[in-house]
């Protein structure tokens, strides 16, 4: 079983950190534990320097090359996204302001791909919130229960508690900045592998349910 | 069967063969009893509605000279973009039609200038059957921007399709295929057709001494060799002859063939006629008025539905060796195959003129060929073969609980049109690079 997962990495280009991607794999890892590494995990973003390489056991970063010239970070795309997307069974997209996780969206929900996209509550990006993309997805998923219960959608929620602000990650600024919004006064706490684990877990159920439920609508 | 056609232009509107065949074979399938409805575009030529054409889509800029010509690049590419790959106004016309229609299948034609991809999307995602008539090389021209070929998005699209095709001939086929979109459905190939009934066998064509009447039609520029059979012209003369008469008809859309003829000195020989409407050429063949219709088309070309006309009434063909149309017809049998120069074409004409080709057996034979094969009643029910087969790969729709799936197409629609837009802007606008 295949999960491939988009959203988050633009900010670490901005931020030159490797916050999100710690983020992501510190998540990815428990995912692939639950399933007792049954289901591997790809991460992925569009970037200058595209490759593949293992993050741990189940776990790898793919960085598919950028198209066109786009004028920030969160704008970038790429043309290898459908074939990176064909071989997944599910795909996770960890935000709602990125160009690659719109593009994401488009193909896996074209593709009828089972879909969760996770919910911080950041407002003000057009695209996502004036034409309620989340709407496409199968699964919100949300790391704070304020979120969850602040959510009016037609979709099924499903609370992963992780204490993490996603502006300590990298939230951008009003498009076009080409760089975050301020998050010097939010410290720099990060959640505690039990609660990685938990969360970790938690996702690995969402997933197993979707698949099933594909699997069994297609048979 | 209840069948919904989509097409960028219906007659009046039209620019070749592939909308006036579309007009044609709908014509046919209602005549046959289908329910038929047709949805194109609103029309650029004032006309009349009629019970079975709704014309709610929006064609976009690029077939339009005046905006092309006159576009910024930027403009350009934007239409290009809303004309192939997304426009979520047609997106939500065409599900506003699927629902209130409720078609058993899903006819398509030419789809350049209605964000084809889009509509093609949305029919896949619903699950609606469809057939694809390809009279050009349709799918392949919805993954570009105008020049700019996206492979990308012609392989995603490969994959992804699942409907069926008919085909005019097997170089439509290999274009869409070597642009990267593997059809991966049923193909079938079939011609294009002549209307009518089978007059009576022609028995006056060309002897040697008298004039030469040669005919071509369609759209008048290079890309159709119109340069290519005035230069001719000019080498027959060149070799002595002058009992010939070359007819032009159809707008001259590249005005760099205009002069031609005067510039090669042959402005007597060869005339541009105008546009003539379809009927009105083909009473002119039946008439008899023509020997020879000269073809020195394109490798390109799809199909040509001009020369098979004319050969129904005993025409005889002469066309580039390498054509759509070629792909139906045998050299020295039915029709006679030229190099795609100057100088072959010549030959040919020459050839007549001296008496070292008859055309009374090509002639007869080709129109006898086309009245049994190429008759629209005789393909007919090989379309409705196909799409009965294309109807039957997919479960009957359930229209009643289709509300969730078309809001999500819409939305589809919607994302991709902004997105597809935000590309083309950053790409001709040259934005910094992050």
């Amino acid at each position: 079983m295949k999960i491939a997962w988009l959203g988050l990495l633009d900010s670490d280009d901005a931020t030159a950190s490797t916050r999100a991607q710690d983020h992501l794999v510190r998540l990815a890892r428990h995912v692939v534990l639950a399933s007792r590494h049954a289901w591997s995990i790809d991460v992925i973003s569009c970037g200058r320097n595209p490759g593949c390489r293992a993050l741990g056991a189940g776990v790898e970063r793919v960085v598919l090359p950028v198209a066109g010239s786009p004028r920030t970070f969160w704008d970038r795309v790429s043309w290898a996204l459908p074939a990176a997307l064909s071989a997944a069974d599910l795909v996770h997209l960890h935000d709602g302001f990125s160009r690659s996780c719109e593009v994401g969206l488009l193909i896996a929900r074209q593709a009828r791909k089972p879909i969760c996209m996770t919910e911080w509550g950041v407002e003000g990006y057009w695209l996502s919130t004036e034409l309620a993309l989340r709407e496409l997805a199968d699964v919100v998923v949300c790391h704070d229960v304020a979120v969850a219960n602040s959510l009016v959608s037609a979709k099924r929620v499903e609370l992963a508690t992780l204490g993490i602000d996603v502006r300590r990650i990298g939230v951008p600024a009003a498009w076009p900045q080409n760089h975050c919004l301020d998050a010097e006064s939010l410290g720099t706490a990060m959640p505690t592998d039990d609660e990685y684990a938990a969360a970790g877990n938690t996702l690995y159920g969402t997933y197993r349910g979707l698949v099933d439920r594909v699997r069994r609508a297609a048979a | 069967m209840k069948i919904l056609v989509v097409s960028n232009l219906y007659p009046p509107d039209f620019i070749g063969g592939y909308e006036l065949c579309c007009a044609q074979m709908v014509d046919g399938l209602l005549d046959r009893g289908h329910d038929v409805r047709v949805l194109t575009t609103t029309p650029r030529t004032p006309c009349r509605p009629q019970e079975h054409v709704v014309r709610e889509l929006a064609l976009a800029n690029c077939y339009d000279p005046f905006s092309v010509l006159h576009g910024q690049p930027v403009t350009r590419k934007t239409s290009a973009g809303r004309a192939a790959v997304a426009n979520a106004h047609n997106v939500h016309v065409l599900l506003d039609n699927l629902q209130r229609f409720q078609p058993e299948v899903v006819y398509l034609w030419n789809l350049l200038g209605t964000g084809g991809l889009g509509l093609v999307g949305g029919l896949e995602y619903l699950n609606v059957p469809w057939l694809w008539h390809l009279e050009d090389c349709a799918p392949r021209l919805l993954c570009c921007l105008r020049d700019e070929e996206l492979p990308a998005l012609a392989a995603a699209l490969g994959q992804y399709l699942s409907g069926s095709y008919l085909a005019v001939s097997d170089r439509v086929v290999k274009e869409i295929e070597a642009g990267g979109v593997k059809l991966k459905g049923h193909v079938e190939l079939l011609p294009n057709w002549v209307l009518g009934e089978r007059p009576p066998v022609r028995s006056r064509f060309y002897r040697p001494g008298e004039l030469l009447r040669v005919v071509s039609a369609g759209q008048m520029g290079r890309h159709k060799g119109i340069h290519l059979l005035i230069e001719a012209a000019a080498l027959v003369r060149a070799r002595g002859h002058e009992n010939f008469r070359i007819d032009l008809y159809g707008k001259v859309g590249d005005l760099s063939v205009a002069p031609l003829p005067r510039e090669h000195g042959v402005e007597d020989l060869v005339k541009f006629k105008g546009a003539c409407p379809q009927e009105d050429l083909i009473a002119r063949y039946a008439r008899h008025e023509y020997d020879l219709f000269a073809f020195p088309t394109w490798a390109r070309e799809p199909f040509g539905c001009a020369p098979v006309e004319a050969a129904a009434y005993g025409t005889v063909m002469v066309m580039s060796e390498s054509c759509g149309v070629g792909e139906w017809f045998v050299d020295r049998v039915h029709c006679l195959k030229a190099a795609r120069t100057a100088e072959a074409f010549a030959d040919v004409m020459t050839a007549v003129l001296e008496g070292r080709l008859d055309l009374k057996p090509i002639g007869r034979r080709a129109s006898a060929v086309v009245w049994r094969d190429f008759r629209r009643e005789v393909l007919l029910p090989r379309v409705e073969a196909a799409l009965a087969r294309a109807a039957d790969r997919r479960p009957a729709a359930d229209w009643a609980d289709t509300s969730a799936a078309f809001d999500d197409v819409y939305r589809m629609a919607l994302m991709a049109e902004k997105l597809t837009e935000a590309l083309v802007q950053e790409t001709c606008c040259g934005a910094e690079a992050a």
